[in-house]
């Protein structure tokens, strides 16, 4: 473990659909394996948090240029609670179809990119990936969807 | 208790919370007698980064997982080359903190990033006392532009 590279380290445990997964190997002498895990227990085990703060105090921060792009869609800071509970529906629902777009694998772990759909918009929106079915948002806007 | 044991730290004291070692913390056991215990604990909050403390075993869960010999050998090759420190580097942001990145370098250049640009950080967590820092930004046309990128904890500053 000492000397695994740590983009093969933080990919350890963690569960992606077997049609939408990295490939393997990934890098000279890795030695990573795929095991199959039960797609019933991931169900079961998956957890999806998108942090009320990345709306009240990012989304919706009166500097960020991001505020407006969300006032647009229809949307203030008294919908922080709406949207982060709706992000953490529907990001759930796609990572467990696999409906996910593979982005940047680095030390921090497998960033995603996960279509969510607000008032008939749909939009881009960043995620990383930690063991067992942990899915965690870093951004709550990275561009709409093409 | 023995050398090379995996422990969970299950209590803890004021000097260890001053330590920044915290419930919870996972180690390994470095040399081990009946009441006392030398310990190398990971930093959950920074990866890649650790501090020793003599520990009582009363604090200590030993776990049932074990370290494979070829990794014990790793692991002593690390500790005859490293003077072991006692403290947690601290980690001085937290998720969604607004930073401007102090330096110019090469390494943010590349992905676009310069000096002055501010960011906000977008996960609690360091790696080799690095963070990830949301550099992007979106136009009237609602186009969305710029980074997310690692940067050094040294080469940012919180915006006030």
């Amino acid at each position: 473990m000492l000397n695994h590279c740590l983009n093969c380290t933080v990919l350890d445990g963690c569960y992606f659909v077997d049609r939408n997964k990295p490939a393997l190997p990934l890098h000279t002498n890795c030695d990573c394996k795929k095991l199959t895990v039960n797609s019933q227990l991931v169900k079961n085990v998956a957890k999806v948090t998108c942090p009320i703060s990345k709306f009240s105090n990012y989304t919706f921060d009166a500097n960020n240029s991001k505020n407006n792009y969300f006032n647009k869609l229809g949307y203030t800071i008294n919908d922080a609670e709406y949207l982060k509970t709706e992000f953490e529906k529907q990001a759930k629902k796609q990572y467990l179809m696999g409906k996910y777009k593979l982005n940047k694998l680095d030390k921090y772990g497998q960033r995603l990119t996960i279509k969510i759909s607000l008032n008939g918009v749909d939009i881009k929106t960043g995620w990383i990936m930690f063991p067992e079915g942990y899915i965690l948002n870093i951004t709550t806007f990275s561009g709409r969807w093409k | 208790m023995k050398k090379f044991d995996l422990v969970k730290l299950i209590k803890t004291n004021k000097e260890f919370l001053q330590q920044g070692l915290s419930i919870g913390l996972y180690g390994i056991v470095l040399k081990a007698s009946s009441n006392f215990s030398e310990v190398l604990f990971f930093n959950d909050k920074n990866e890649g980064d650790y501090a020793t403390a003599l520990t009582n075993n009363a604090f200590l869960e030993v776990q049932k997982e074990h370290l494979p010999n070829e990794l014990k050998i790793e692991f002593e090759a690390f500790l005859q080359s490293k003077h072991l420190k006692r403290t947690f580097n601290k980690c001085p942001f937290k998720d969604c903190d607004p930073v401007v990145l102090i330096v110019e370098k090469e390494k943010y250049a590349k992905q676009g990033v310069h000096k002055g640009d501010t960011g906000v950080i977008t996960l609690d967590k360091c790696v080799k006392n690095e963070m990830l820092v949301d550099f992007t930004w979106v136009d009237e046309e609602g186009e969305c532009h710029g980074e997310i990128i690692s940067v050094d904890i040294n080469d940012l500053e919180l915006v006030k």
